[in-house]
C-alpha cells in the first residue's frame, strides 16, 4: 500500500505507511479527521477499516454515501470480515421506505438531515456494540455539507467526539481534502486530536 | 484825542480786523460801519462793498420772507435785552453759497455818545454739516444706538433702536424706564444690571455682552452690546450700540443642532489639535463625551491605543495630507470608551473660521457595514465549500457505481439506491444553489442566523 500522508497535531508525515494511525492512538480514544480527494474516498474508507478491523476494533461506520448492503459487499470484496463493521445508514430508507433495523448490524435513519435521529441511532449502536473496542467512522462530513450548514455540522460533530470521549472511544471524520471551509475545518480542528491530509 | 486812545484806537481795529469770526459794527439804522476780513471771506463782500450801506442784509437773505422773519427775531432780542446770543441763520454768500452762521450782538453806547451794534458771526457750517452727517450715520445705522446721561436718561435712540425694540423715540428719549420694558422679569433685570455694573466697575466699558430683550410686541430678541464713554461738553455721557443677533443666534444653534444630531461623527479641531466640536454621534460612537474631549487633543491616543497602530494611521494621515491636504474614506479602526473595536471612514477638510484655519473631520461608523461584508464573503466561501465538496462527491459515487454495475457487483435494488440518493443529493444540491443566489441579491439579509453566529464565534 502507497499512500502519500500529511500529518498535523502529533505532526507527522510519510509517503508510504502501513497505516493511517497506530493501535496506541486507538487505545488512547484518539479522534482524527482525515483528508482525502474526492476521489478516494471510498479507498480510504476501506483501508480505514481494513486498519482499524486488523488492531482488533469494530467499526462502527456513518454512512451517508452508499447503502450499507454495497459496503458490505465492497468491504467482503477487500478481505474485511463483515461481522467487525456496523452500520447508521442514512441512504437506504430514503429510497426503501421502512425498512427494519438489524440490531448489532445496521440502524436505518430517514435522511442525513436529522441530526437528532442520527444521534439517537448512534448512541444506540454505540450501546450495542458496548462488549467491544469500538471505533467510529464517519462517511463523510463532506457529503452532509450538502444538506446541513458548516454551524450545524459544526456542532453535530461536537456531539459526536463529546459522546466518543465520554465513553472512551476512538473516532475518525472522512472529509474531502481542499474545500472545507477556513471556519469549519478551525472548529473541526479543535474537536479532534489529529488531521490527517492523505491527498 | 490824546495818544493812548489813538494807540487804543488802532489796536481795536487791528483785532476786529484780524479775528477769525465775522464782526461787524452797525450804525444806528442798519448802516455798516465795520466789515472785517473774515466778514468778507465768509460772505464774500468786501468791506468797500457794504460799508455805509444797509443793504448788505437784502444781499445775504434774499428771501425776504426768510430775511423778514431774521429781522423780527433780532428785533424782537433786542428791544427785551438788547443783545441776543448764539442765534443762527442762513446767509447767501457773493457766490451763491449758504453758509450757516451764529450771532451774536450786543448794543454798545460810545463815550461819544454814539450808539453801535456790534454783531460777531460765528461760521458753524461745517460743524453743523459734521453734526447733520454724524446724526445721520446714527440715525441710519443699522445697529440699535443709544447714548444717556449720566443719569442714565436715554438722549438719542435711532431708527434701529425703534425698529429693534417697537419703542419709538417719543417713548424712550427723556426717561430712563426703556430697560424695565425691554427687560420685563425683574430677576433677569437684577442679573443684567449686577452683571453690566460689575463690569463698568472695573472698565468702564462693556465688549460684546449679549443679553435677551422683550420687545414691544413681546418677542425676544439677543442683543448684543458694546458701549463706551463719551465726553460730550461738560458731561459725560454713554454710548451704547447694541447688534441684533437673534438671527445669527438661531442660525448658529440651527448648525450646532444640524452637527450635534447628524448621524455620523463629526469634530472640529483647531490649528494645533485640540478639539472644538464633539457631536454627540462621537460621543456615541467613541463613548467620550465632550467634556473628556473638548479643547485637549489626547482622545486619539484613547481611540487608538496600540502605539504601534497609533504611529501606522499618524503617518497614514500626514503622508495623505501632505499630498491632497485631505482625506476621503480613509478607514482605521478605533476601540471606544468600552474596549469595543469599532471601524470608521473618516473624510476631512480645511475649513476657514475667522483668522484661523481648522479642520473639520467626518467618520461613518462602518463597523456594521465591514461585518456585514465579511459574513457575505465568509457565506460565499461556505456555499463554495457546500456546492463543490458535494458535487464532487456526487461524481464519485456515480463513477464507483458505474464501475460496481459494470462488474456485476449491484442488484438492482441497490441500483436504484444508489441513484436515488445521488437525486436527493442534486436535488439538495440546486435548493442550496438558489438559497445562494438569493443571499448573493439580497446582500447578507439570507445569511442565516445561524451561520452569522458561526462567524462570530
Amino acid at each position: 500500500m502507497n499512500r502519500s500522508l500529511t500529518r498535523t497535531g502529533s505532526s507527522w508525515k510519510s509517503e508510504a505507511m502501513a497505516a493511517l494511525f497506530s493501535k496506541e492512538e486507538l487505545d488512547k480514544n484518539k479522534i482524527f479527521l482525515v483528508l482525502t480527494s474526492p476521489a478516494k474516498i471510498r479507498e480510504r474508507n476501506i483501508e480505514i477499516i481494513r486498519d482499524v478491523s486488523s488492531m482488533g476494533y469494530h467499526t462502527l461506520v456513518i454512512t451517508t454515501n452508499f447503502p450499507f448492503s454495497v459496503l458490505v459487499k465492497l468491504y467482503k470484496e477487500n478481505g474485511i470480515d463483515p461481522a467487525n463493521v456496523s452500520f447508521v445508514d442514512a441512504v437506504t430508507r430514503s429510497s426503501l421506505g421502512n425498512v427494519d433495523n438489524i440490531p448489532g448490524t445496521v440502524r436505518y435513519v430517514n435522511n442525513p438531515a436529522n441530526l437528532t435521529d442520527l444521534g439517537i441511532a448512534v448512541t444506540e449502536m454505540l450501546k450495542e456494540q458496548s462488549t467491544k473496542k469500538v471505533c467510529i467512522l464517519f462517511d463523510s462530513v463532506s457529503t452532509m455539507l450538502i444538506y446541513i450548514s458548516s454551524p450545524n455540522i459544526s456542532k453535530f460533530i461536537h456531539f459526536v467526539t463529546n459522546k466518543l470521549r465520554l465513553m472512551n472511544l476512538s473516532g475518525i471524520f472522512l472529509a474531502a481534502e481542499k474545500g472545507l471551509d477556513p471556519q469549519l475545518l478551525s472548529q473541526l480542528t479543535t474537536f479532534v486530536d489529529n488531521i490527517l491530509d492523505t491527498g | 484825542m490824546s495818544e493812548m486812545q489813538k494807540e487804543s484806537g488802532c489796536i481795536e481795529s487791528a483785532i476786529i480786523e484780524n479775528a477769525l469770526v465775522m464782526i461787524v459794527v452797525l450804525e444806528r439804522g442798519g448802516a455798516v460801519a465795520a466789515w472785517n476780513h473774515a466778514a468778507e471771506k465768509i460772505t464774500g463782500y468786501t468791506s468797500g462793498e457794504v460799508i455805509g450801506s444797509p443793504e448788505v442784509w437784502k444781499l445775504l437773505y434774499p428771501d425776504k420772507k426768510y430775511r423778514n422773519e431774521v429781522t423780527k427775531r433780532i428785533a424782537g432780542n433786542l428791544a427785551a435785552h438788547k443783545y441776543f446770543e448764539n442765534l443762527e441763520t442762513t446767509i447767501q454768500t457773493k457766490t451763491g453759497e449758504k453758509r450757516i452762521i451764529q450771532w451774536n450782538t450786543n448794543e454798545v453806547t460810545r463815550k461819544d455818545g454814539k450808539y453801535q451794534i456790534i454783531t460777531i458771526g460765528l461760521d458753524i457750517t461745517r460743524n453743523r454739516e459734521l453734526d447733520e452727517f454724524r446724526e445721520s450715520i446714527i440715525e441710519n445705522a443699522n445697529v440699535l444706538i443709544t447714548v444717556l446721561d449720566q443719569k442714565g436718561i436715554v438722549l438719542v435712540w435711532n431708527q434701529a433702536a425703534e425698529k429693534i425694540t417697537g419703542y419709538n423715540r417719543d417713548e424712550v428719549i427723556g426717561k430712563r424706564d426703556i430697560w424695565k420694558h425691554l427687560y420685563p422679569d425683574p430677576e433677569y433685570r437684577r442679573t443684567i444690571t449686577a452683571w453690566i455694573s460689575s463690569i463698568i466697575k472695573e472698565r468702564r466699558l462693556f465688549e460684546n455682552l449679549d443679553t435677551t430683550i422683550t420687545t414691544k410686541a413681546g418677542e425676544k430678541c439677543i442683543i448684543r452690546w458694546n458701549t463706551r464713554e463719551i465726553n460730550a461738553g461738560a458731561q459725560a455721557r454713554e454710548i451704547a450700540i447694541g447688534r441684533d443677533i437673534t438671527r445669527q443666534r438661531d442660525l448658529d444653534a440651527f448648525q450646532e443642532s444640524v452637527i450635534d444630531n447628524a448621524n455620523i461623527l463629526i469634530t472640529v479641531l483647531d490649528a494645533q489639535g485640540n478639539i472644538l466640536v464633539w457631536n454627540k454621534a462621537a460621543e456615541a460612537i467613541t463613548g467620550y463625551t465632550r467634556g473628556e474631549v473638548i479643547r485637549k487633543r489626547d482622545i486619539w491616543k484613547h481611540l487608538y491605543p496600540d502605539p504601534e497602530y497609533r504611529r501606522t494611521v499618524t503617518k497614514q494621515i500626514t503622508k495623505i495630507i501632505k499630498e491632497d491636504r485631505y482625506f476621503e474614506n480613509f478607514e482605521t479602526t478605533i476601540v471606544n470608551k468600552k474596549g469595543l473595536q469599532r471601524i470608521l471612514a473618516w473624510n476631512t477638510r480645511e475649513i476657514e473660521g475667522g483668522t484661523q484655519k481648522r479642520e473639520i473631520a467626518i467618520a461613518r461608523d462602518i463597523t456594521e457595514q465591514r461585518k456585514a461584508e465579511q459574513a457575505l464573503v465568509a457565506y460565499i466561501g461556505e456555499m463554495a465549500m457546500r456546492l463543490k465538496q458535494p458535487v464532487e462527491i456526487v461524481r464519485e459515487n456515480l463513477e464507483d457505481t458505474v464501475q460496481m454495475v459494470k462488474a456485476g457487483k449491484l442488484s438492482q435494488e441497490e441500483i436504484c439506491i444508489i441513484l436515488e440518493t445521488q437525486v436527493r443529493n442534486a436535488s439538495q444540491i440546486l435548493t442550496n444553489i438558489v438559497d445562494f443566489q438569493q443571499a448573493i441579491a439580497e446582500k447578507d439579509e439570507q445569511i442565516p442566523d445561524a451561520y452569522r453566529k458561526f462567524l462570530e464565534e
